[in-house]
């Protein structure tokens, strides 16, 4: 965004046109990048699940598959556009923008390099969780604009899914915070620079089993994914809509999946520094305005093998687990999860005055 | 499995009720393989209540399925009785200590022209025996009582054969089509509701 | 505190299942989210199989019989057969009562493992699906070797088999039988103690034994019930007097412990298979299979009750023949329709996602139900 910004200094526009510009730009380059994401994202997670039961995946589309979802995304942009009766018009068109639009705004969050141009805040980490509790708005209008009674079932029981699973996220957020002492997301990400021992998972793995399990709830995976497979019994929040609209629905969850992952990564596993401690491009002395690319690059490429690991983690659970009840997902958030966060919370403060001491 | 003895089984039982038994298993019959006296006055007196009926038997006629089938493998306890006294019968055959038949296996019906017989099926695991016990209805007044309330899966049943044969059953609890779609006309099993095979 | 009111919600499982339990319509009657009441409606699937056979002959009707239960086409088969040897007197070889066995009790295996896969995937693990289907093509594919085809077999006839099971065949059963005990613990070992699965399926649907005896409830369902009753050792037909078998029972009455039994009739399924595979080895040299009985013109006379313990219980083939070409009736008893009585009242109480897993745990196929 910087380059950007420096081309067009010189062409002499006015600051406050920079300024926009850049944003725009960043905009659009995140958005396709979101969606090359999940193109990715949902080829390699039928590719991966296929592993798991000694089968292909697809292999016809392209080589091996590539194009798959974009011929998934084709089929679904030439479907009918259908607006039930009964529905409630306007909220049934507005949901699932409700869902999408706050994924996007997450995404902008989020540093994925030391020099990325996303929106900095002094308490960036605690707006990620604000914004995540947007889409759970969305879930409960899509499920009860349909005005059909499954649809309606299935949207009040991800909302209260989500809700609950918030509660364990949050104290374990604070027990980060914590113990690193800034809420700023990059603040967190440089307490964590250096060798992989520095990284926040080691003093608090307990608080990353709980944002794990809590994380698979908010994402409607397996084995919690019971408003999504009610569609076994009956449909979920999702089941009104056809064409484009679901494919935004389904769209977002997919980046909210990748999302929540590199949210992870750069709470505990040190985003986007490497676990040696030295970045291999500041081998390369190039001495020209460029040297930081190859740096970008780098870091890029750390963020993204570590949120790719913590994906592979998750579909690997989804293809060894049956699903859990749905009261049996909120006695685990209520009884176990919460009371767990506190102690988690107490070791945490126990261990920052024992780093202080030491 | 306990042994049964090796007397008429349902001699308590044709004592109270007019039951007439068809076939007797020869293992429990007297002496070798002979026909004992109950199962020759039977044929006999089989064969003189239908010549009745019809002019052209004479009691030397071999009677075909239309009217009498008595010949059963493998060898079981065959009865007929009444269709008032099904519902004692069946409630006296469950509950009482020496017979405890207590499964309905199933109950079979069939249209034999000149009028609707149904045979149930009953099981007794404590003794290993099976028994079959019939009943005749006539065509004109189609209806028998209901034994939904001594052996429960009688309930689908009686609805099925209400469906392909219909006959009603009093007292059910809901009688109703179950294989047809409610508005349809007729009864497919019976022998008047012709289908054609195509080769 | 005094207790809202809530009214009840009227829910249509619809006869369109994604789950694949056939077309089945189960109307429910929820409170909140507990099932009170739960009312089954069947014959989506009736195909007249019963009028069927009064206008064909008895040989005409054999293909026919296999379709009453597609997973278990050899016990549909053997039924009828064996219903009419019995009216006719005929006895059968003993090789072709080992072929008749061992096809069986494939077929079982068979049977069973399709249930395995489609009870977890209504469970929402996807994977033991996959894995179930890979022994099953290895069944199928042996099937296929040995009659020409892969569900419905027509391989029964009046009298014996129609085709003699050659070395490659047996040498390939036996393969899969070998290879099958590893497979079955690897499966064992992904399902039986994980702690989700086991929340799902404990203590639910409890069938107790005056309702399994009320109904006449067979099979498995009533084995898990506490109760010893299997035909093969009961009354036992072909060879299972000679073979060496257990018939395991369980006394809890829930999902769990049917899930069990059926794992341990796979194995003992096995056992009779490798039993009967050592006999045909060394018997290779005869070729009696079938006795001469010129089934076009079958004329049988009387009431033939044949009956046979299939993989979802007891299943029956009454044949009432007058002794001209075509049978006057035959009636079939399915186990799966007494199954289906039984949901009301052993659901009441659980929720609605315990419904689907009770439901799978019946093992119910809707043509058995339906005919």
């Amino acid at each position: 965004m910087y380059l950007f910004q420096e081309i067009l200094l010189k062409y002499n526009f006015s600051d406050w046109f920079i300024f926009i510009a850049g944003l725009v730009f960043y905009f659009i380059l995140i958005t396709i990048f979101i969606i090359i994401t999940v193109l990715i994202l949902v080829l390699f997670e039928r590719k991966y699940l296929a592993m798991f039961t000694r089968r292909i995946g697809p292999n016809r589309t392209g080589i091996r598959g590539c194009l798959q979802t974009i011929a998934d995304s084709f089929k679904l942009l030439f479907k009918e556009n259908i607006k039930p009766a009964n529905a409630e018009q306007f909220l049934y068109f507005i949901s699932p923008l409700i869902v999408f639009i706050p994924v996007i705004l997450l995404w902008l969050i989020i540093p994925f390099t030391s020099e990325s141009a996303n929106y900095q805040s002094q308490i960036s980490s605690f707006l990620f969780l604000a914004v995540l509790s947007i889409p759970v708005f969305g879930v409960l209008t899509a499920g009860c604009s349909s005005m059909s009674k499954y649809s309606i079932l299935g949207g009040i029981r991800s909302c209260i899914q989500i809700i609950s699973s918030e509660i364990p996220v949050s104290l374990v957020l604070v027990s980060v915070v914590i113990f690193t002492g800034t809420l700023d997301l990059n603040n967190i990400i440089n307490f964590q620079s250096g060798i992989f021992l520095n990284w926040n998972i080691f003093p608090n793995i307990l608080g990353f089993v709980i944002f794990f399990i809590c994380s698979l709830i908010m994402m409607n995976r397996t084995p919690f994914d019971f408003p999504e497979s009610e569609s076994e019994l009956v449909a979920g929040y999702h089941c009104e809509y056809s064409g484009m609209k679901f494919a935004m629905l389904f769209l977002a969850e997919y980046a909210l999946t990748f999302v929540i992952c590199t949210y992870m990564t750069a709470l505990f596993m040190g985003g986007y520094n490497s676990p040696v401690g030295f970045y291999l491009a500041d081998l390369f002395n190039l001495n020209n305005g460029f040297d930081y690319i190859l740096k970008n690059i780098e870091q890029l490429f750390w963020i993204s093998i570590k949120t790719f690991l913590l994906i592979m983690l998750i579909m690997w659970i989804r293809a060894s687990y049956p699903r859990f009840r749905f009261d049996k997902t909120l006695e685990l958030c209520w009884y176990i999860l919460i009371p767990l966060a506190v102690f988690n919370l107490c070791v945490e403060i126990f261990i920052k005055y024992l780093r202080g001491i030491l | 499995m306990i042994k049964i003895r090796e007397v008429d089984l349902f001699e308590n039982l044709k004592r109270k009720f007019d039951i007439r038994i068809e076939n007797c298993p020869r293992m429990f019959l007297d002496k070798g393989n002979e026909l004992n006296s109950v199962q020759k006055d039977m044929k006999c007196i089989v064969k003189r209540e239908y010549s009745a009926f019809d002019e052209h038997l004479t009691d030397d006629t071999e009677l075909k399925c239309d009217t009498e089938l008595n010949h059963i493998k493998p060898d079981i306890y065959l009865l007929r009785v009444k269709k008032e006294d099904i519902r004692q019968i069946l409630r006296y055959l469950k509950n009482s200590e020496e017979y405890f038949f207590e499964r309905l296996d199933c109950m079979v019906c069939c249209d034999r022209k000149k009028d609707l017989e149904i045979m149930y099926l009953l099981q007794s695991d404590k003794y290993n025996v099976k028994c079959g016990i019939r009943v005749e209805i006539d065509k004109k007044e189609n209806q028998i009582a209901t034994v939904s309330d001594i052996f429960s899966n009688a309930n689908l049943e009686e609805r099925e054969i209400y469906d392909l044969f219909g006959i009603k059953f009093i007292n059910h609890p809901d009688l109703k089509r179950i294989f047809m779609p409610e508005d349809f006309v007729g009864h497919p099993l019976r022998k008047d509701f012709i289908i054609q095979r195509l080769n | 505190m005094e207790k809202i009111l809530t009214d009840r919600m009227r829910i249509n499982i619809g006869p369109q299942h994604p789950s694949t339990h056939g077309v089945m319509r189960m109307i429910v009657d929820l409170d909140g989210e507990t099932v009170e009441n739960v009312e089954t409606v069947i014959g989506y699937l009736h195909r007249g199989m019963e009028k069927m056979a009064e206008t064909s002959t008895y040989i005409q009707y054999l293909p026919i019989v296999d379709r009453i239960d597609y997973l278990s086409g050899f016990f549909c088969s053997y039924a009828y057969v064996n219903g009419i040897e019995l009216l006719m007197d005929i006895e059968i070889s003993e090789k072709s009562k080992y072929i008749r066995t061992i096809t069986m009790e494939l077929n079982r295996m068979a049977s069973h493992l399709l249930w395995l896969g489609c009870f977890m995937m209504d469970l929402g693990a996807s994977s033991p699906f996959f894995y179930t289907f890979i022994e099953r093509e290895k069944i199928l594919d042996i099937f296929e070797n040995l009659t020409g085809n892969r569900m419905m077999y027509n391989y029964y006839t009046f009298g014996g088999v129609k085709r003699d099971i050659d070395k490659e065949n047996l040498y390939a059963i036996k393969k899969f039988s070998d290879e099958f005990v590893f497979a079955l613990k690897d499966l064992e070992e992904l399902i039986n103690y994980n702690p989700i699965f086991i929340s799902r399926t404990k203590n639910l649907g409890i069938l107790e034994k005056e309702c399994a005896y009320a109904y006449s409830i067979t099979g498995v369902n009533l084995r898990a019930s506490g109760i010893k009753k299997d035909l093969r050792k009961d009354k036992p037909y072909l060879i299972y007097e000679n073979i060496e078998f257990n018939v395991p029972i369980s006394e809890n009455k829930d999902v769990q412990a049917r899930y069990i039994l059926r794992i341990k009739e796979l194995k003992e399924s096995n056992k009779i298979v490798q039993q009967c595979i050592d006999w045909l080895l060394t018997n290779l040299n005869n070729k009696n299979i079938i006795t001469d009985v010129k089934p076009l013109t079958l004329k049988p006379e009387g009431i033939a009750i044949s009956e046979v313990e299939s993989s979802r219980g007891l299943m029956q083939c009454i044949i009432y023949a007058d002794g001209t070409l075509n049978p006057y009736r035959i009636k079939w008893r399915t186990p799966s329709f007494y199954n289906v009585q039984i949901i009301n009242e052993i659901s009441k109480g659980y929720l609605l996602s315990d419904l689907i897993a009770i439901f799978g745990s019946l093992d119910i196929i809707m043509p058995e139900v339906d005919r």
